[in-house]
């Protein structure tokens, strides 16, 4: 997956953002303030950087005017129009308003890192291997015939692989908002998923609430 | 208003002028033909008494007889042409007629002006004196020229007359207009006020009873800018206040959805689910702490506190118990000095004041350096409690700020230290509801010192 720079000054929502990165599989690196944010981001490389607009020392715009090779998303408490305009004509990717849902964050960060062509394309457990660029998923290398509905799914779980994902959430995102479907129909398509990639143990059921597709790292 | 003005005013003038100059004309006129009269009744009594005694030289040279009636009647017809060619030269004519032969009823005799198309005359018609009366002399003046000049002399003057009326209707316009100007002005300003451009002001050049007026009109207007101004900062500020809320609830409530949501969806490992629920304990007493804060500001509003006389010693040992734990942590040093026994005060109010002093001033200390200086003193009954640090100290900018709701020295700076921004406006409005004031300024050397001055009998 890829690697990320979370930085935001509030140590409760920085690590909290961290967390949720390692649940799907990103790595990240953590700093609560701005000088340190352009020191870090002209040493290392980074795939993305979550910038915060309120920071001690020099604050999120002043961030970003000193770098300039990596996606950004700002964070920002404030919703004012003229600063998502401010952000976003500087040459931020996007951004996000606290507060936020992590679910919601997740997709984002995946968006701009497909955009900018930084998204894995091999997903593999144990015996399967999804190809996120072709849409191809084999186990032990036989090619499995997936639906394309199935294969929505099957996307679906990996990017929010560790979480667990309402049975309303999942036809949400997997089938699309207008989809008018029954949760019933969730449980089938969990079902078939579950056989055809030997994913038994990997997707689990959780209590009153959906499924989760958990990888052990 | 200045048209309305300049109108009734012009016609007032003109009825007065023209009223007066026909009544000037009319008595002119009549004075005038009265001389005339008086002058031609006076040139009738010479002729008369002229001719009376030529007629009676002529009467004795005939000798007085009835025979030469008719020569003497003759006689004095050439007498008479004599006179009339001699006053025809003064436009007079003059006839004299004989009753006795014409045997006409004898008219009156009489003075008369006749004015008529072929011009004015004065008539005079008399007898001579017996035993002449019954020759009658008509006397008629020719004064068509004089009146004629007469007229001449009044269109002039009525011509002159109406050319200053003109002149004057220009003077009256531009005296009008200089009077006016400042008016004008006011009102121009007024309507400015009026559609929101509250700095307009009216010039003030003379010491008139209208540059009273101006200076009267300018300080409404000033205080009517001062008073949109305070409705502004009032509304800037309230603006400010909910904007500072929004923030500070929202920064709280990411934290406290965005753990239970983890806990909710992600797997945990062991230990987790206490450290995750510690946050959102955590935070949620941050919001409580806002939450409380925010009442008893509310509360405070309008408040009269419940004074009662406070031992200090007592107040001061209170607050040392409570920050005990945390100074003794810090390894920071708390240095009491009551040096006056009694405070008048509502006890739990000033408690709360100081230990919120307190608490900053730990806050602001570097760990193992601080040194805290809680005091009292009482000068001739004005009675000062201050809290003095030497921690970071606060910006000079920012030194008149510190009182706002949610203000924080640095923007950015989020609660890590727990506050919301809040503490030092409670102060504020605990020592402004007890009738003090508090100074915040910079310490000798470095921190800060806050003074709590109580009024006097406060």
């Amino acid at each position: 997956m890829a690697h990320i720079l979370i930085v935001e000054d509030d140590q409760d929502i920085n690590n909290l953002i961290a967390k949720n990165l390692k649940l799907v599989g990103h790595t990240y690196r953590q700093t609560f303030d701005g000088m340190e944010a352009v020191k870090m981001i002209t040493e290392n490389i980074f795939d993305l950087v979550l910038l915060d607009i309120m920071l001690p020392g020099i604050d999120g715009f002043e961030v970003l005017k000193k770098t300039s090779a990596e996606p950004i998303i700002f964070i920002t408490a404030k919703d004012g129009l003229e600063h998502k305009l401010n952000g976003l004509s500087l040459g931020a990717d996007d951004y996000i308003v606290k507060p936020f849902e992590m679910l919601e964050l997740l997709a984002r960060i995946d968006v701009v890192l497909r955009r900018a062509q930084k998204n894995t394309t091999i997903f593999s457990l144990d015996n399967a291997v999804v190809n996120l660029s072709d849409r191809t998923v084999t186990v032990g290398g036989e090619l499995v015939d997936l639906s394309p509905r199935e294969y929505e799914l099957l996307e679906v779980l990996i990017k929010n692989q560790n979480i667990a994902l309402s049975r309303d959430k999942l036809l949400e995102l997997a089938w699309g908002y207008d989809y008018m479907g029954e949760t019933r129909t969730v449980d089938n398509h969990i079902q078939k998923l579950r056989s055809k990639l030997g994913w038994e143990e990997r997707i689990k059921t959780v209590y009153k609430l959906g499924y989760r597709l958990e990888v052990k790292r | 208003m200045r048209l309305k003005t300049f109108i009734a005013t012009y016609l007032l003038f003109l009825a007065v002028l023209f009223s007066s100059i026909g009544i000037a004309s009319f008595y002119l006129n009549n004075s005038q033909i009265d001389m005339l009269k008086d002058k031609s009744t006076g040139q009738f009594q010479t002729i008369v008494s002229s001719l009376d005694r030529d007629v009676a030289v002529l009467w004795g040279r005939q000798g007085g007889r009835e025979l030469v009636e008719g020569g003497f009647y003759d006689a004095v017809d050439t007498l008479v042409r004599g006179y009339a060619r001699y006053y025809a030269r003064h436009n007079i004519d003059i006839s004299v007629s004989n009753i006795r032969l014409s045997g006409s009823e004898p008219p009156q005799s009489e003075i008369k002006f006749i004015g008529n198309d072929e011009g004015y005359f004065i008539f005079i018609t008399d007898f001579l004196a017996e035993p002449f009366g019954y020759f009658l002399l008509d006397y008629h003046l020719d004064i068509t020229e004089s009146i004629v000049e007469m007229r001449s002399i009044q269109n002039t003057l009525l011509f002159s007359v109406i050319a200053f009326s003109i002149i004057a209707a220009i003077g009256l316009y531009l005296v009008l207009s200089s009077i006016f100007r400042p008016l004008t002005i006011v009102a121009k300003t007024s309507r400015k006020i009026a559609s929101g451009e509250f700095g307009e002001r009216i010039p003030i050049k003379s010491n008139s009873e209208l540059a009273q007026v101006a200076i009267d009109f300018n300080k409404m207007a000033e205080h009517i800018e001062r008073q949109i101004i305070l409705l502004e900062e009032e509304a800037e500020n309230k603006q400010q206040f909910v904007d500072n809320f929004a923030h500070e609830m929202r920064t709280p409530l990411t934290s406290i959805y965005g753990y239970a949501e983890y806990m909710q969806k992600a797997i945990l490992e062991d230990g987790e689910v206490v450290e995750l629920s510690e946050r959102i304990m955590n935070r949620a007493g941050y919001l409580q702490n806002i939450a409380n804060s925010l009442l008893q500001l509310a509360m405070l509003r309008d408040y009269t506190p419940d004074k009662k006389a406070i031992q200090v010693q007592h107040l001061f040992d209170d607050i040392t118990q409570t920050v005990k734990g945390q100074i003794d942590d810090a390894g920071i040093k708390l240095i009491c000095k009551p040096d006056t026994d009694i405070l008048e005060g509502q006890e739990d109010l000033l408690k709360s004041l100081m230990l919120n002093l307190c608490l900053n001033a730990i806050k602001a200390c570097t760990p193992n350096k601080g040194v805290i200086n809680i005091e009292a003193e009482d000068e001739d009954g004005v009675v000062t409690l201050s809290v003095t640090d030497n921690g970071y100290g606060i910006p000079a900018e920012s030194l008149t700020k510190v009182i706002e709701p949610f203000y924080r020295v640095d923007k950015a700076r989020n609660s890590k230290d727990g506050g919301a921004g809040l503490g030092l406006t409670l102060c504020h409005k605990i020592a402004e509801a007890h009738g003090a004031e508090m100074i915040i300024e910079p310490a000798i050397g470095v921190g800060t010192s806050v003074k709590i001055i109580f009024g006097n009998g406060a």
